[in-house]
């Protein structure tokens, strides 16, 4: 925890820091790649085997619908900038980002940028990606609709063909600007960190309505990364090879494998040496195999520093008082959740971040638990204590799913009646975006930019699960969103955080520390960031 | 018996296009769709209207449909919505892992239940009756999940001689012996409970026959008891055994869900699951499509082979 705080405060000097060299006016935002000088070195040797439990279902770059897909993708592809583990931007395709207003991001593309077979990667390909993307005929979730000459929804209007915000300069530099000033992690979570890019070389000649049919989408054996894709053995492994041509060095090993295996089997192959590590988030050790693991002699484990809180979610319109809601809150006893469920591995926060984030509002102290308290609550609040509360639960995730029930026995406790249903999650999601639920259970993932988690909870969202329709809160949220200058961002962010600790539209039920775990024969860093330096991964027998 | 069959297939169209129907309502009925599992908070709802627009699943059911038999018509399974990929594509590639498992633990689970039903028939009431109808209970009781696991952690985890899963070898071309050596396990479980349940049916068939005046007939016509138990008795035992081995083709076409994901076996199982979990709807209805013709297939394969068994069935 320390080692944390001490971590935050760094995050903190850094924004700070960041904030007076852009409130000086002078040279802006820039960041330099460091490991930039590496030179490409000889190719590698070893294998090595990551598990993960979900299989990733597409290879698309510019339509990774789940996490798994993502992170397979992300073997292969870069994008400008990668997040590390303190939740910092760290130079990637982009050697650096600079912008004097907040509005006009110039990006210089590391010189070295080439795809594997040899092709140069130039602004082309960006733009060629990013008309893609902005292609109404074509299938994406990427949404760049911040970015100027695109529509609400990051398309083209009808008869424009080309994005107004973006210029080319040269064949490593290009420009990109937004509808609006943004804070650089703003711009960074939503184009740099997140954008991959597809290879003009190879798509050039296909029609944007056949894109993401295009056999390049179930084989992209072209890609800029640090390996290449070889095979997707269905439900079994994504096999890769180095990418010898890697701008930042050779992959130090040959080979790497992404075995697709049951949260058992992956414990099990562990411990038989068949598995080195394994997958963050999508990987995970189930809890009570945590003393299993650590006792195995040839891995080693640690606890991942960040993860995601699971929440509870209102619908505010049927759960209408706040105070039913934060009586609800205070009725739940986290701290044995933590303890006794997840044997100390986790945490209580108030609402949607983890404390470790650089956005987290540190001054708000989670509500205690405090039964008494809650029913006393409800007293004053009048509630009717024959109404039944139906407690909507997602399947699938089984530590999320006793937390849950743990949290239904104790409001039961102290006389509300509850009544449990469980959903599988694509019928619990359309419960939640039709708001047809009272209390529900999900886990809604965070990104570096606070507006990930809070763009949920305003009616112009096609997720707004809580149905909430605050104008205050609304207008904090775009504030937050809108403010270039990073410490009157946090503010609105700290107003929104305790927006949400007052009304309880959400409230955290637990966050879980998530176990990563690699072979001693493995050198390499595994965790939140762990496919950020693959690269430099080595295997010794 | 050509026009027997031909008459059946015929029954199918009918049959085949009344099951779509059913499938496909209740498929729709089901809350989710597949426009929820990719949009994401930055979107406003009309965006993700639209796309359910672009989608057609705002159509009406009955054009819907009438859409997706349209494309089926043509021989095109469509392409799927979560992964992009052709859906013949997707089960073309699972449908041989399937079957190559389904038809191992079906022999396998055959060669174990025979000999052991007709056994424990000849022995009634002795100790080794007792025994496989114990046993038999065992394996039928037993649930997947947990033998797989079990037989996981003794031979691949503690004995380290076969693969915990998987079909071949990390980036191994899948060689015949590579994918033997990947099936054993996975066969074993699959078969554990066919064998259960065959052996039950067996002895009871056999038990049945044993009793059979024309066996009296052939024993005091000095007939070995060797040929009057394997042929005599046997051939009219196994009658009713093709009756359920015929009902079981189907079930392990549709995939063993379980069993292939805790072996993490490429087949239909398995993309059955991800397909119902993302709501990827042309895909589910057309694995229904494939189940429905597997279900009507071997139905029309046990009554032939009901008559080549029997001399006295005739069909047509």
């Amino acid at each position: 925890m320390t080692h944390r705080k001490k971590s935050f405060a760094g995050l903190l000097l850094t924004a700070a820091f960041a904030l007076t060299l852009s409130a000086c006016g002078g040279s802006g935002y820039t960041t330099t790649n460091e490991v930039n000088a590496a030179a490409p070195s000889s190719s590698g040797s070893g294998t090595a085997v990551i598990g993960i439990v979900n299989p990733p279902t597409t290879f698309n770059p510019i339509n990774p619908n789940d996490t798994a897909s993502i992170q397979a993708i992300s073997i292969m592809n870069d994008s400008l900038m990668v997040v590390n583990d303190e939740l910092e931007f760290e130079p990637r395709l982009a050697k650096s980002i600079e912008t004097e207003d907040n509005q006009t991001f110039t990006i210089h593309l590391q010189d070295k940028a080439a795809w594997n077979d040899g092709t140069d990667f130039t602004s082309k390909d960006v733009a060629y990606t990013l008309g893609m993307i902005a292609d109404p005929a074509v299938t994406t979730n990427v949404n760049l609709s911040f970015i100027e000459g695109l529509n609400d929804s990051g398309k083209f209007d009808e008869g424009v063909t080309e994005i107004e915000g973006f210029s080319e300069v040269d064949d490593k530099t290009f420009k990109i600007k937004t509808k609006f000033p943004v804070e650089i992690t703003y711009f960074n979570d939503n184009f740099s960190g997140k954008v991959r890019y597809l290879p003009q070389h190879v798509l050039k000649d296909t029609a944007p309505a056949d894109l993401d049919k295009s056999p390049y989408m179930q084989n992209p054996t072209v890609s800029i990364g640090q390996f290449s894709f070889v095979k997707f053995a269905k439900d079994q492994y994504v096999q890769y090879k180095a990418n010898e041509n890697y701008y930042l060095g050779a992959p130090k090993l040959s080979e790497l494998y992404v075995k697709i295996l049951t949260a058992p089997n992956l414990v099990a192959q562990l411990q038989t040496g068949e598995v080195d590590a394994n997958m963050d988030r999508t990987g995970l050790i189930p809890v009570e195999d945590f003393e299993k693991v650590s006792n195995m002699t040839n891995v080693t484990s640690s606890f991942s520093p960040i993860s995601t809180p699971v929440s509870i979610m209102f619908n505010v319109n049927k759960m209408d008082d706040p105070k039913v809601r934060q009586a609800l809150e205070m009725a739940v006893n986290r701290p044995q959740i933590v303890e006794k469920l997840l044997k100390g591995n986790g945490e209580i926060v108030d609402n949607m971040l983890p404390s470790t984030h650089p956005f987290y509002d540190s001054s708000i102290e989670p509500y205690p638990f405090d039964p008494e308290g809650a029913k006393k609550l409800l007293q004053e609040a009048g509630w009717d204590f024959n109404q039944v509360i139906p407690f909507s639960i997602p399947v699938g995730n089984k530590v999320r799913e006793q937390a849950s029930e743990l949290v239904a026995a104790d409001w039961k406790s102290i006389g509300l009646k509850i009544e449990i249903q469980k959903f599988d999650f694509p019928t619990l999601l359309q419960k939640l975006v039709a708001n047809d639920y009272e209390v529900g259970v999900v886990t809604i993932p965070y990104t570096a930019d606070p507006s990930s988690v809070f763009n949920y909870f305003t009616p112009k969202s096609s997720m707004n699960f809580t149905g909430i329709d605050d104008p205050k809160l609304t207008d904090l949220i775009e504030l937050g969103a809108k403010e270039t200058d990073t410490d009157a961002r946090k503010e609105a962010y700290n107003q929104v955080q305790q927006y949400f600790h007052e009304n309880v539209p959400q409230f955290a039920m637990y966050v879980d520390n998530l176990m990563s775990v690699q072979s001693t024969s493995l050198k390499g860093k595994v965790g939140p960031d762990m496919l950020n330096n693959l690269y430099l991964w080595e295997k010794t027998n | 018996m050509i026009t027997y069959i031909a008459r059946r297939l015929l029954i199918f169209v009918p049959v085949l296009l009344g099951i779509t129907i059913i499938n496909f309502i209740i498929i729709n009925m089901a809350p989710g769709n597949p426009v929820d599992m990719y949009i994401d908070p930055n979107m406003s709802p009309a965006i993700a209207e639209a796309k359910k627009e672009a989608l057609g699943l705002n159509d009406p059911l009955f054009i819907q449909y009438f859409k997706w038999l349209g494309t089926i018509l043509t021989g095109d399974l469509g392409y799927s919505m979560s992964s992009f990929a052709p859906v013949a594509q997707l089960i073309g590639e699972r449908i041989m892992p399937t079957v190559t498992l389904g038809l191992a633990a079906l022999v396998l689970a055959l060669l174990i239940a025979v000999p052991l039903g007709i056994l424990s028939a000849l022995k009634q009431n002795t100790k080794i009756d007792y025994l496989v109808t114990g046993l038999s209970f065992i394996g039928t009781s037993i649930p997947n999940f947990f033998l797989g696991l079990a037989l996981i952690y003794i031979f691949a985890v503690n004995l380290g001689v076969l693969p915990t899963g998987g079909m071949q070898k990390l980036g191994g071309d899948g060689g015949f012996g590579d994918r033997m050596i990947h099936m054993i396990l996975p066969a074993i479980v699959l078969a554990t409970a066919i064998a259960g349940r065959k052996v039950r049916y067996v002895r009871a068939s056999m038990l049945d026959v044993l009793k059979q005046d024309y066996l009296r007939t052939a024993r005091s016509k000095g007939v070995h008891e060797f040929w009057v138990t394997n042929k005599h008795a046997l051939r009219n035992a196994l009658l009713p055994v093709i009756t359920v081995v015929g009902l079981e083709i189907p079930i392990l076409l549709g995939g063993a869900i379980i069993t292939e994901q805790i072996f993490q076996w490429p087949g239909i199982g398995q993309l059955t699951l991800q397909s119902m979990m993302s709501r990827d709807y042309p895909t589910i209805m057309a694995l229904n499509l494939i189940a429905a013709i597997a279900v009507l297939g071997a139905n029309l394969l046990t009554d032939v082979m009901y008559s080549a068994a029997d001399p006295r069935i005739k069909v047509g």
